[in-house]
């Protein structure tokens, strides 16, 4: 193999040739074509145009990691409450497939209390005292469905949209699409506040198909957010900076002779990058100089908010820096089983109660803090969870896992604020009416991005792929 | 007795073959819908009107087969209402093809996609 063939080869594996050439046929002008092609050619992450006007500038996806009963948190259901400890009636379950319908207790409720806040009315329980005074920031999807399977398969298609890896997460396509607003930061980063990955791990923030330059940038917990970032104990900045300044010297005389190797040329920018990530990343989320006000309001102040809430206030100083889409995973507790996360297969009621607290005040905090510094407007907030829990009770004391019919909410940008769309059964088992399925919510974000999911696609095994694969509709009455 | 010997053979024989045909149609029929829609919507975005077409000219004529199996197998009606919608957004792809019109065929096509959920959601054993 030539030289200029085998650095061709590897040009077309590593930055996915097939999204350029693909570009070129896009209707309308499409996403690539103008040369922006060709700065992205030289530098993959180069900012580019979105399909239309965007109406936020950035995402923040806070996945609720081990899915939360919303019928503990949002889903008022007065017939639940009068109908709890009888068997739930077989014109509940149409549709159901018993094979999938777990343990079928009997109707299940906690011992909470209700209340409607703000001018948008909407329900909270007793556990989520703070967030309920952001009510009509709010737009609820009170009819979400996916496939339900167990947690790691259905944190998948939350993420990427399919059951299965090898397809790009909702970052990646994002990233892809529309490159980076800050060059010195990944436009794609994944905080979370456990010692260890979350559930499932890097393929929830992988860019599948597309290259690899897409997937997303795991910070860790801790001053040092990138694994091996920092510059070698043994080793002078001098001495670094010099190894540094030669490699580039070397790979610059090299690109001299080979002007059309892009490869080459983007990797002279990674080590750039690489070297100016060795200052901003920490910088971005080194916390120290926030106020303590600011700190509080994010409940940093308190032993069981702290670590959440270093994650939001983190997540915040990412937005400010430009970075298109922070997926946050909520973290597990240091307790045993189950409780761990929002898993409440037992005890729900002490597990809602712990988890709640964990993320009731600093994500309240967070849409206060955009607010106040002006950039709720320019934000997307998604509260999301792999799937939702059953009506029926499980093993006495918990609540088995539910696909067909849960809550979800959106703030921010382009968000009609203060509005409910769609509903759960009187018992709060299935959707009825209109649904919002994973891609639906996937084709809403990306269309607040100023991205159509139908033209966002990639050239992948000579088939046009896209984030919502063969399905996705813009939930529109979420739109303000 | 030789009556009722005949009578039980043609009995069995009509029960076997409706049972061949929804294992047909569960195990490798839908598959190959399944997989032509996927082609077919690649084709749309590509631009590729005259495949797309052809992939949707296909599936109508698939779609087709779905709704008779449905009204035979009967106590189906959302099944048959949920082929004959599916041909329908078929038809109006063809013709947004054939118009050029390719966000047209694209939006039909999601609405198909959608009405294959729903029709999953009650006949599909596994999803």
């Amino acid at each position: 193999m030539s030289n200029n063939s085998r650095r061709d080869f590897l040009f077309k594996a590593s930055y996915g040739v097939g999204g350029v050439a693909l570009s070129g046929l896009m209707p309308g002008g499409g996403l690539f074509t103008t040369f922006a092609n060709a700065a992205s050619l030289i530098d993959p992450l180069a900012a580019k145009g979105p399909h239309f006007p965007a109406k936020v500038k950035s995402v923040i996806w806070l996945h609720m990691d081990g899915a939360p009963s919303t019928l503990e948190l949002f889903d008022y259901k007065p017939d639940l409450i009068k109908m709890a400890g009888q068997q739930i009636p077989d014109s509940f379950l149409k549709g159901l497939k018993a094979g999938i319908r777990g343990g079928d207790g009997k109707l299940f409720v906690t011992d909470r209390t209700w209340k409607q806040h703000g001018e948008s009315g909407a329900w909270f329980s007793d556990l989520l005292p703070n967030l309920a005074k952001q009510a009509d920031k709010l737009a609820f999807v009170k009819s979400s469905v996916t496939i339900g399977a167990t947690h790691d398969i259905s944190i998948l298609k939350l993420n990427t949209g399919d059951l299965n890896p090898g397809r790009p997460s909702l970052g990646a396509w994002i990233q892809y699409a529309l490159g980076s607003a800050n060059p010195d930061l990944p436009a794609y980063v994944v905080l979370y506040n456990d010692k260890k990955e979350p559930t499932g791990g890097s393929i929830n923030w992988s860019s599948g198909f597309l290259p690899a330059v897409y997937q997303g940038t795991a910070f860790r917990p801790g001053a040092s957010p990138i694994l091996h970032l920092d510059r070698p104990e043994l080793i002078a900045a001098g001495q670094q900076q010099g190894s540094l300044d030669l490699l580039t010297k070397l790979n610059r005389v090299r690109g001299a002779h080979y002007p059309e190797d892009t490869e080459l040329q983007a990797r002279i920018r990674s080590y750039e990058l690489a070297a100016r990530m060795e200052v901003s990343a920490p910088e971005a989320v080194d916390l120290s100089k926030e106020s303590d006000a600011t700190k509080a309001l994010y409940g940093l102040d308190e032993d069981i908010t702290k670590s959440y809430g270093q994650t939001l206030l983190r997540a915040r100083r990412l937005v400010e820096r430009g970075v298109r889409f922070i997926q946050v995973v909520s973290g597990p507790q240091d307790i045993a089983g189950d409780s761990r996360n929002w898993d409440g297969h037992n005890d729900i009621e002490e597990n809602h109660r712990t988890h709640s607290k964990v993320v009731d005040k600093p994500i309240a905090g967070l849409l206060a803090d955009l607010e106040s510094r002006g950039l709720l407007d320019s934000t997307l907030i998604v509260w999301t969870s792999e799937f939702g829990r059953t009506s029926y009770g499980q093993s006495g004391t918990g609540r088995d896992h539910n696909p067909w019919g849960y809550t979800q909410w959106l703030a921010g940008g382009g968000i009609k604020a203060g509005t409910t769309f769609g509903q759960t059964d009187e018992v709060g088992l299935q959707a009825v009416g209109k649904t919002m399925d994973t891609y639906d919510l996937h084709a809403t974000v990306l269309q607040l991005m100023g991205l159509d999911h139908l033209k966002t696609t990639f050239l992948h095994n000579g088939r046009s792929e896209r984030p919502t694969v063969v399905y996705g509709e813009v939930v529109k009455e979420l739109l303000a | 007795m030789s009556k009722f010997l005949v009578s039980l053979f043609v009995y069995l024989a009509l029960t076997g073959s409706v049972v061949a045909a929804l294992t047909e149609i569960e195990e490798d029929f839908m598959q190959d819908i399944e997989d032509i829609q996927k082609s077919m919507t690649s084709n749309i975005s590509l631009q590729d009107a005259a495949t797309a077409k052809s992939e949707a000219v296909e599936l109508e004529a698939m779609f087709k087969d779905v709704e008779e199996f449905y009204v035979k197998k009967g106590d189906a009606a959302d099944a048959v209402d949920w082929s004959k919608e599916s041909r329908t957004y078929l038809v109006a792809i063809s013709k947004a093809l054939e118009a050029k019109n390719f966000d047209a065929a694209s939006q039909s096509a999601v609405s198909l996609a959608k009405t294959c959920k729903a029709c999953h959601k009650i006949y599909k054993s596994k999803d």
